[in-house]
C-alpha cells in the first residue's frame, strides 16, 4: 500500500466538499418540504373553515340555498370551538368595494404567540335584514399555536 | 479516485430520494389549487345567480325599436326595459327564452323571437362582472346552455358563452348548476306552430333546464 499525498488529499477534499454540499442541499430541501407541507395543511384548514362557515354558521335560518346571513352568536360559537382546538380565526365579510360589514376575531389578542397560517377568500351572497341580497367576500384568516 | 466515483453515485442516489417528496409536494400544490378553484367557482356561481343586477350597476336594454332613428329620449325611455331587480339567474332564464334558436333538419332558422339586444347586453354585462370578480385570479369560461326541446329533425336550443382565457394555461375545474326554465314544454311546442312539429310525439321528459357551468383556468 502506497500513499499518494497529492492525489489522495485532493480526493478526500473533493469527497468532503461533495458530502457537505449534499448535506446542505438535503437539509434545505427537507426544510422547504416541511414548510410547504405546513402551508398546504394551513391553507386546507382555512378553506375547510370558510366552507364550513358558509354551509353552517352563515346559512340563513330558513336555509335559503346559496344565501348567507350574518349571525354573530353562531359565528362566535364557531370561532370559540375552533380556538379551543388551538386555531385562532378572524372572519371578515367585506363588500366588493372593500367596505367592512362584519368582523369576528378569536385568538387574535394572542397573535404574538401564534403564527399567521393562511387566509382564504370566497364570494358570498349576503342576505340583509331587509331582505335584499349583496354580493360580498368572506375572508377567513387562521392562526395556529 | 474510485471513492470519488462511489461518492458521486451515492450523492446521485440521495438526490433522487430527496426529489421524490418534492415531486409529491408539487402534486399537493396542484390538488390544493384545484380544490380552492372548485370551491371558488361553486360559490361564485351560487352567489352570482342569487344576486340582483342592481348590485353590479343595473341591467337594462331596449326592445322593439333598436334602429338609430328611434333613439330619441321619449321613445328610448318608452322602449327601455330596466331589469335591475332581477337576479342573474332570472336574467339568464329570460335571455334563454328570448333567444331560443330553432334548428330544423340540421338547418339553423335562428332565434325564434327577437331578443338579440338583450343577449348582446347580457354578454357585455356578464363579462364585465366576471372580469371584476374572477378575472384577477383565474381565467374563466361561463356557459349557459339549454335544450328545452329535441325531437327528430327539430331542435330548440340556447347557448351563451362568456370567457376571458387570456393568458390562461390549464383548466383547473368546472362547476355546473342546473336552473329550471320557467316555460312548460307544451307552451314551447305550441309556440313553434309548425304542423310537423305539432304532430310529433313529444317525449315525456322533466321540465326544461338551463345548465350553467363555470370553468376556471390557471393564469
Amino acid at each position: 500500500m502506497t500513499l499518494h499525498v497529492g492525489e489522495d488529499l485532493l480526493s478526500t477534499l473533493a469527497a468532503v466538499l461533495l458530502l457537505s454540499l449534499l448535506l446542505a442541499a438535503v437539509v434545505d430541501y427537507h426544510q422547504s418540504y416541511l414548510k410547504r407541507q405546513q402551508d398546504f395543511e394551513d391553507f386546507n384548514l382555512a378553506l375547510n373553515t370558510a366552507e364550513t362557515l358558509i354551509n353552517g354558521a352563515l346559512a340563513p335560518p330558513d336555509k335559503s340555498p346559496g344565501l348567507a346571513a350574518i349571525s354573530p352568536e353562531r359565528l362566535e360559537n364557531f370561532s370559540r370551538i375552533l380556538f379551543s382546538r388551538g386555531v385562532g380565526a378572524k372572519v371578515e365579510i367585506r363588500t366588493l368595494s372593500d367596505e367592512l360589514l362584519y368582523v369576528q376575531k378569536q385568538g387574535v389578542p394572542w397573535e404574538d404567540s401564534f403564527y399567521l397560517s393562511s387566509s382564504v377568500s370566497l364570494p358570498l351572497a349576503l342576505l340583509d335584514e331587509n331582505g335584499s341580497v349583496r354580493l360580498c367576500e368572506l375572508i377567513v384568516k387562521i392562526w395556529r399555536k | 479516485m474510485e471513492s470519488t466515483v462511489d461518492l458521486i453515485i451515492f450523492a446521485l442516489l440521495i438526490s433522487v430520494a430527496v426529489s421524490i417528496p418534492l415531486a409529491l409536494s408539487h402534486d399537493n400544490a396542484e390538488i390544493i389549487t384545484e380544490r380552492y378553484a372548485a370551491s371558488f367557482a361553486r360559490n361564485t356561481l351560487v352567489a352570482l345567480l342569487n344576486t340582483p343586477a342592481e348590485q353590479f350597476g343595473g341591467f337594462s336594454y331596449r326592445f322593439f325599436f333598436n334602429s338609430p332613428e328611434f333613439r330619441v329620449p321619449f321613445i328610448e325611455s318608452f322602449t327601455r326595459r330596466k331589469l335591475d331587480h332581477k337576479t342573474i339567474a332570472q336574467l339568464l332564464a329570460e335571455d334563454a327564452l328570448l333567444n331560443l334558436r330553432l334548428t330544423i333538419d340540421n338547418s339553423k332558422i335562428g332565434p325564434i323571437w327577437s331578443g338579440q339586444e338583450m343577449d348582446e347586453k347580457l354578454r357585455i354585462f356578464l363579462k364585465s362582472l366576471l372580469d371584476n370578480l374572477v378575472g384577477g385570479r383565474f381565467g374563466y369560461r361561463l356557459r349557459a346552455k339549454a335544450t328545452p326541446v329535441e325531437v327528430p329533425f327539430v331542435c330548440l336550443d340556447f347557448d351563451l358563452v362568456v370567457e376571458n382565457l387570456y393568458p390562461a394555461r390549464a383548466k383547473l375545474c368546472s362547476e355546473t348548476l342546473l336552473l329550471s326554465l320557467p316555460a312548460a314544454e307544451n307552451e314551447l311546442t305550441a309556440l313553434l306552430g309548425s304542423p310537423s312539429v305539432a304532430g310529433s310525439p313529444w317525449p315525456p321528459v322533466a321540465d326544461p333546464i338551463i345548465e350553467i357551468s363555470l370553468e376556471l383556468w390557471s393564469r
